[in-house]
């Protein structure tokens, strides 16, 4: 078994421990508070049951594939550490616009359709423009004051993870974003956008 | 402000930096793409060859249905063969089954040979024949579950190292396919390393392959392939051999349903590539060109000069010795019952229809799915699907092609006529 192999199936079970979680937290049966058991025990279960001569996670792995190494990260916060979680359940009015925007981005940018995703995709596999431009657009928010930190480890983090190339994708975009982050930040900027719309509504 | 800087800002601010200058280290270093185009062979460079063909059915009986061969010529001469064999064409008992042809098996095609290669074959050919990849050993060298197995591609790299890209679906149809790459340091039988393409971002849906790769001057190899994903269109991916992708160009994406890219490199940085094409009658073979070695596929040939008629149906193409080009495909409007030769001495401007491999008026019947390779020896190996059951490899002489289309090796569906030798062309 590989490094990419171990990412991908440690990943799985991640995913599965925070889907359970959401599912328990959308019943009213779990709070936003750290629990190990709750990941490690998926985790565990995922990596040693087995089925067709492959782990439960391999089969996991086969219907979504891999997250991004940002998404993990914020799964295994939201199990472990949900205080540094870089989205509050009360999100600025920046990232209430910037969200939901970027999700719209990611439609047209990356769907497998053929008349764009040629081009921007492409860029990921040998990303030195885009280096660059990150580069620069983390240096003009640091000198305005504006650099979030808890991105800017996440982030940081999927970079190193990129440069160890710990997954299977040789696309820089593959270690940032994915469907499943992108669909999230969308649901996180609309409910933002909505509670927002709901305080001004009451206070009329 | 300086103090809340410093204090919680600088690590991350620091990591950041330091994490954006790791990643652009380890961004790989690409040198410009040249395309490997061995030079001109004059026919006074080669012995003269007997003006004849040889087919032979493998793999009938082996399975209900048998589809998709691809072939590699081995660095020792040998032919190798694989394509995929199961139940039905999707199902989860397909695997890939190889076949491998010592040299010695075609036999000497020199004029004035005292062994006919194809009227006195050799009577033990020693023929490998086994079960090269299943679902399940996919399975556990990916680190996934595999619900079916579809097209397998042979190529050797610029190292003589045996690759296999093979597709795989997880969950669904074709359009949630994904290519998977494979080494083998024993021929085929055993594949020691596996790694999986990540060619989209939306779970890596649709990719496929089926037609051979190019390789390039720096020893990274041009893969040509395709997605099935929203839309079919055709991708031109470089690769190390180690399998890192280093860079996507789509081709023809603009078009319509165009798929299967066969490419052929005609200079160091030209490259011609004719695509199946799907979508509503009536349909031609698509046409594709690059001038920079595979980095963009822009250039949309003038297509009146090749209007062939493509029923939906892949294509194979091969540079000749002799820089001709040499293509198989179904020149039918529907149905894959006719499967033809077809010649260019442009480089792909022209084409003319050579002889016909297989033919049936019965629209039903199915010769399709060509693969097409030149041994060092000259002679030209075809592999096709024949109507499911078999694959039907056909051996014959650059000589044979220029010997008039008399009908005389077009092949009924009938099995013991595929299996008699074609009647030997005048030279």
């Amino acid at each position: 078994m590989n490094l990419h192999a171990v990412y991908g199936l440690f990943a799985q079970g991640v995913i599965v421990a925070a889907l359970i979680r959401l599912v328990r937290m959308l019943f009213g049966k779990a709070r936003l508070k750290p629990h190990g058991a709750e990941l490690w025990l998926p985790v565990m279960i995922l990596l040693a049951g087995s089925a067709e001569g492959i782990s439960l996670a391999a089969h996991v792995r086969g219907v979504w594939g891999d997250p991004s190494v940002v998404t993990l990260l914020i799964l295994f916060l939201f199990m472990l550490q949900p205080s540094w979680l870089p989205v509050k359940p009360r999100p600025s009015t920046c990232l209430v616009i910037s969200l939901p925007l970027a999700a719209l981005l990611y439609v047209p940018l990356f769907l497998p359709i053929p008349t764009v995703q040629g081009g921007f995709y492409a860029m990921g596999f040998t990303p030195d423009r885009l280096l660059w431009l990150l580069g620069m657009v983390c240096l003009g928010l640091l000198i305005a004051g504006r650099l979030d930190r808890r991105w800017s480890v996440l982030v940081a983090l999927a970079l190193f993870a990129y440069a160890g190339r710990i997954m299977e994708s040789d696309n820089l975009f593959d270690y940032l974003v994915d469907p499943g982050l992108m669909l999230a930040m969308a649901f996180l900027g609309f409910t933002g956008i909505w509670t927002s719309l709901q305080r001004r509504l009451k206070a009329i | 402000m300086r103090k809340r800087f410093s204090t919680t800002m600088r690590i991350p601010s620091l990591l950041l930096i330091a994490s954006i200058v790791a990643a652009a280290w380890s961004v790989p270093k690409v040198a410009p793409p040249r395309f490997v185009v061995p030079p001109v062979m004059a026919d006074s460079e080669r012995a003269p060859m007997l003006a004849a063909f040889r087919g032979n059915l493998i793999g009938l009986g082996e399975a209900p249905s048998i589809h998709a061969c691809t072939l590699a010529m081995a660095p020792d001469g040998a032919l190798l063969a694989a394509w995929f064999e199961g139940s039905r064409e999707g199902a989860s008992d397909v695997s890939i089954r190889m076949h491998r042809y010592p040299a010695e098996f075609f036999g000497d095609w020199s004029v004035g040979a005292t062994r006919n290669p194809v009227a006195d074959p050799l009577n033990n050919p020693k023929v490998d024949s086994w079960q090269a990849l299943t679902r399940e050993q996919l399975q556990t060298l990916t680190s996934r579950s595999i619900r079916k197995l579809g097209n397998p591609v042979l190529w050797f790299d610029a190292a003589n190292r045996l690759h296999l890209s093979v597709v795989s679906v997880s969950l669904g149809g074709w359009s949630g396919s994904a290519i998977n790459q494979l080494v083998s340091d024993d021929g085929g039988k055993t594949w020691i390393d596996a790694q999986r393409m990540i060619l989209t971002p939306f779970f890596n849906l649709g990719s496929m392959v089926r037609t051979q790769p190019q390789v390039l001057q720096d020893g990274s190899i041009g893969l040509p392939a395709y997605h099935e994903f929203v839309q079919k269109w055709g991708q031109w991916i470089r690769m190390t051999p180690g399998g890192t992708v280093l860079h996507s160009a789509p081709m023809l994406r603009y078009e319509g349903s165009a798929l299967q890219p066969a490419v052929v490199a005609t200079s160091p940085t030209d490259a011609v590539a004719a695509l199946r094409t799907g979508g509503r009658p009536p349909r031609k073979v698509s046409w594709s060109a690059t001038s920079d070695a595979g980095n963009t596929w822009p250039l949309r040939p003038n297509e009146s000069t090749r209007d062939i008629p493509n029923p939906d149906s892949s294509v194979a193409m091969i540079r000749l010795q002799d820089g001709s080009l040499l293509m198989a495909c179904n020149p039918t409007a529907q149905g894959r019952s006719r499967l033809q030769l077809f010649r260019s001495l442009d480089d792909g401007a022209t084409w003319k229809p050579s002889c016909t491999i297989a033919a049936s008026a019965d629209a039903s019947q199915e010769y399709s799915y060509p693969a097409l390779v030149q041994a060092r020896t000259g002679l030209i190996h075809l592999g096709y699907t024949w109507q499911r059951k078999a694959i039907c490899l056909c051996t014959f002489s650059p000589e044979w092609l220029d010997a008039p289309d008399d009908g005389a090796a077009a092949m009924e569906h009938d099995a013991s006529k595929v299996l008699a030798p074609a009647a030997e062309a005048a030279p």
